[in-house]
């Protein structure tokens, strides 16, 4: 057993104190996070966990500033970050398997996946399915039987358009309940923030969400339950008195990763820098405790290995919109 | 509703006009109303798409582009309002036209081509249901990450009901004022002509107070335009009926005088019989006072076969029978043969075999006959022919006595044939010769069974005096 004594603690804390001394003054000026949604959604939180992740571990010395870019759930946002601000070294923009997912269909103009250097994945989520606290549906079922027994009656939102990712949630389980899912009445929102306003405004019956966001609204005090996640086992913590949606029939996962890209003429310094930097974040021992109070689960990768995951991803997604017909181009 | 007056079995004029006005008025209604559902239709649409501009204007100013990206705020609070003074739902959607972009309902149809600037309003569905779309379509500027004229397309739909609710309530309401408007013309009408006629029903209770015989001019002051033609026929008629009484009294007058004459001769042969003592003077006066009763009584015989005549409009036709022709001719004959026989006239009779019967009331027709045959021998010379026929023509049988006397003045027969009839001579001079009261009373039995006299004079001398007979004559009713 080695004692750590308060020398020791030193000695092993001094090199990653000093990686990230060498990182702060390496650090881009005015480094950026663009959430490419409305406030309140899962990008927003990514782009806040990073924030807070990389203040923490003392990669930066001022805290990452957070902006909003709302259109097409990261249409617009990957559209400027190619077409206009391809090389700002500062700016690193939100990513999620939503936006794999749009890649994939062609919905992000005609740029595909290796229009970008991806940085990092930071966690992921899990869809999940929320309604209002006083809802009448108590599950899954209950709520896909009230869109069969009335589709014109039942109002489903979503952070995103039809094929987005929160409309494929929705069009697997109403492919798995046995509903045409051209018959759902379908309200595009720009991200769950939006959404979850809706919900409790009463204009939608139900969100196809994120756990991360939805769960922050709970927190936040906003009348809300979950009805299921689309995970493969119950999330540890608060979560785990809401079932998964394999538990309640609906065979379907839905895991979510999220992440960042920069721009594609961002130098390959800067682009290390940033890979460098989520790394050290993402290490540290905080990190875990930051994650699970933002309801995330951990999966870090950088650099080649996430390139690697986003080109199989959108291969996947692709197979998958196809069975949709929801493939453009 | 009173009956204005008109008889009872007749339809009340109210009604009659108003099965004319009514239906007329009916379509007429109708057929404008369905004109008016198109412009209605239009104009509902033009006032309830002014809201939907105003809530694409509102959109419009939710819209930010400030951060790069395409931020609208939520509309909701908006479509609150909006839908409570409608009675649907109301749908949004907010895209960018090369499609990157899609806010709101992702299941509205797609709207038509649009031009820049301006707001086009279409009909659609939903869902099943019916939904009325306004798009407007205006230019991004910036646009959005660097794209070439990029424009962004505002929609919003709302459901139909407030609109077709609106719409039945418009015609409905326009259905039930124009019914009521068909409903108070009716009763105008009623009234209307209730009043109108209220001067006809005060005049028929002026004639049902009048005295029977009261014969004086009814005034036509006071009562409507329309009737003034009726009440001066009936005045016509009055007056005719006031003539004929004046006639009938006048006739009276001079039947009295007629009878007073004789009557005085009478007295004054018996005054003279009186002073005479030669029993041969005074057979001469008894014969003469035999002359003059029996001018005397033939003259009443006939007055009173004249106001038999006269007055056989008040008879019934049942007096009306099958008459044997020849039987009758024969009784005719019979009676005047002695008056023949003593100026040696030969009177003769001949029926057609075709002839059996006339419908006519024998007394009257054996009274004609028999004046006709008594001037047939008094205008025959001595030892002449009379020539009783009996026979058909035309539909009508035809009794034409037959004499060679001297016939009648030509004047006087024009005067016949242009209608006028044989009066009662005012003054009688000439006890002999009864022509004129003889053809008067034929013209008047003939006027009464619906026939004629003809009178003419026969080219070989002589006069022929026919008359016609009607095979069923419409005379001898009551009027």
């Amino acid at each position: 057993m080695i004692r750590i004594t308060k020398g020791r603690a030193v000695a092993l804390a001094a090199p990653l104190l000093a990686m990230s001394a060498t990182l702060a003054l390496a650090a881009p000026d005015r480094p950026e996070c663009i959430a490419p949604a409305q406030p309140g959604g899962g990008f927003d939180i990514t782009c806040k966990l990073a924030q807070t992740a990389l203040t923490d571990a003392g990669v930066l010395d001022a805290p990452l500033r957070v902006s909003y870019m709302p259109g097409g759930i990261g249409a617009v946002a990957y559209s400027t970050i190619v077409g206009q601000r391809t090389d700002e070294p500062g700016t690193i923009v939100a990513f999620s398997a939503g936006s794999l997912l749009n890649l994939a269909q062609g919905k992000f103009g005609a740029h595909d996946e290796n229009d970008v250097r991806w940085v990092a994945s930071i966690g992921t989520d899990y869809g999940a399915v929320v309604v209002p606290a006083d809802s009448e549906w108590e599950s899954l079922a209950a709520m896909m039987e009230g869109i069969k027994a009335d589709a014109g009656s039942v109002i489903l939102g979503a952070g995103g358009t039809i094929g987005s990712q929160d409309w494929m949630k929705a069009a697997l389980t109403a492919r798995a309940a046995g509903i045409d899912h051209k018959s759902m009445r379908f309200v595009a929102f720009e991200g769950g923030g939006d959404c979850a306003t809706a919900l409790q405004g009463g204009h939608v019956d139900a969100c196809m969400n994120d756990v991360g966001d939805s769960q922050a609204a709970i927190d936040g005090g906003a009348p809300l339950k979950l009805l299921a996640v689309f995970a493969p086992e119950r999330l540890p913590g608060k979560l785990a008195e809401v079932p998964t949606a394999a538990e309640q029939g609906f065979d379907i996962e839905w895991p979510i990763v999220r992440g960042f890209y920069v721009g594609p003429e961002v130098s390959d310094a800067d682009y290390q820098w940033w890979v460098e930097a989520f790394e050290t974040a993402m290490a540290a021992p905080g990190y875990a405790a930051l994650l699970e109070s933002r309801n995330l689960l951990p999966l870090p990768m950088t650099g080649d290995e996430l390139n690697a995951f986003v080109t199989e991803g959108v291969a996947t997604y692709r197979t998958l919109a196809g069975e949709f017909e929801l493939v453009q181009q | 509703m009173t009956r204005a007056g008109m008889s009872a079995p007749g339809r009340p004029l109210w009604r009659t006009l108003a099965l004319w006005m009514l239906p007329t008025l009916l379509f007429l209604m109708i057929a404008s109303l369905m004109l008016s559902m198109k412009t209605l239709r239009e104009v509902a649409d033009s006032a309830y798409d002014r809201s939907l501009r105003g809530a694409i204007r509102a959109i419009d100013l939710r819209i930010s582009t400030e951060s790069g990206g395409l931020g609208v705020e939520l509309p909701y609070p908006l479509f609150e309002s909006f839908q409570a003074t409608a009675e649907g739902e109301v749908l949004f959607r907010v895209s960018t036209d090369d499609g990157l972009v899609q806010i709101g309902d992702a299941l509205l149809p797609a709207p038509p081509p649009l031009e820049v600037g301006q707001v086009v309003f279409y009909d659609a569905v939903y869902f099943d249901r019916p939904i009325r779309v306004g798009a407007y379509m205006r230019p991004l500027d910036p646009p959005l990450y660097g794209a070439e004229g990029q424009n962004l397309i505002i929609e919003i739909a709302e459901t139909t009901e407030s609109r077709e609710a609106f719409l039945r309530t418009v015609i409905s309401r326009s259905m039930l004022r124009d019914l009521a408007a068909l409903l108070a013309a009716a009763l105008l009408l009623a009234v209307g002509v209730h009043a109108g006629l209220r001067p006809l029903r005060a005049l028929r209770d002026r004639l049902d107070h009048r005295a029977s015989d009261d014969l004086r001019q009814l005034d036509p002051a006071g009562l409507p335009r329309e009737v003034q033609p009726l009440v001066r026929s009936v005045n016509r008629l009055v007056d005719r009926h006031r003539i004929q009484g004046e006639a009938q009294r006048r006739y009276i007058e001079d039947a009295s005088h007629q009878l007073k004459t004789p009557l005085a001769v009478l007295r004054a042969q018996i005054d003279r019989g009186l002073q005479l003592d030669d029993p041969i003077a005074l057979h001469g006066v008894l014969r003469a006072m035999r002359e003059i009763t029996d001018r005397s009584s033939r003259l009443t015989s006939q007055l009173l076969a004249l106001a038999l005549a006269r007055n056989s409009a008040l008879w019934s036709s049942s007096a009306a029978e099958e008459v044997d022709v020849t039987a009758l001719l024969d009784g005719v004959v019979r009676l005047h043969l002695a008056t023949a026989r003593k100026r040696r006239i030969v009177l003769e009779v001949e029926v057609a075999p075709d002839v059996t019967t006339v419908h006519a009331t024998e007394a009257l027709l054996f009274e004609a006959v028999s004046n006709l045959l008594q001037n047939a021998i008094t205008a025959s010379p001595a030892e002449g022919v009379v020539v009783l026929s009996a026979r058909h023509a035309e539909g009508q049988a035809v009794i034409e006595v037959r004499d060679d006397g001297p016939g009648l003045a030509s004047d006087l027969l024009r005067r016949l044939d242009q209608g006028q009839r044989f009066n009662l001579p005012r003054t009688r001079r000439s006890p002999a010769a009864s022509t004129g009261l003889g053809l008067a009373i034929v013209q008047e039995i003939m006027a009464a069974m619906g026939g004629r006299l003809v009178l003419a004079n026969r080219p070989e001398g002589g006069l022929t005096a026919s008359l016609h007979l009607p095979k069923k004559h419409a005379g001898l009713k009551a009027d």
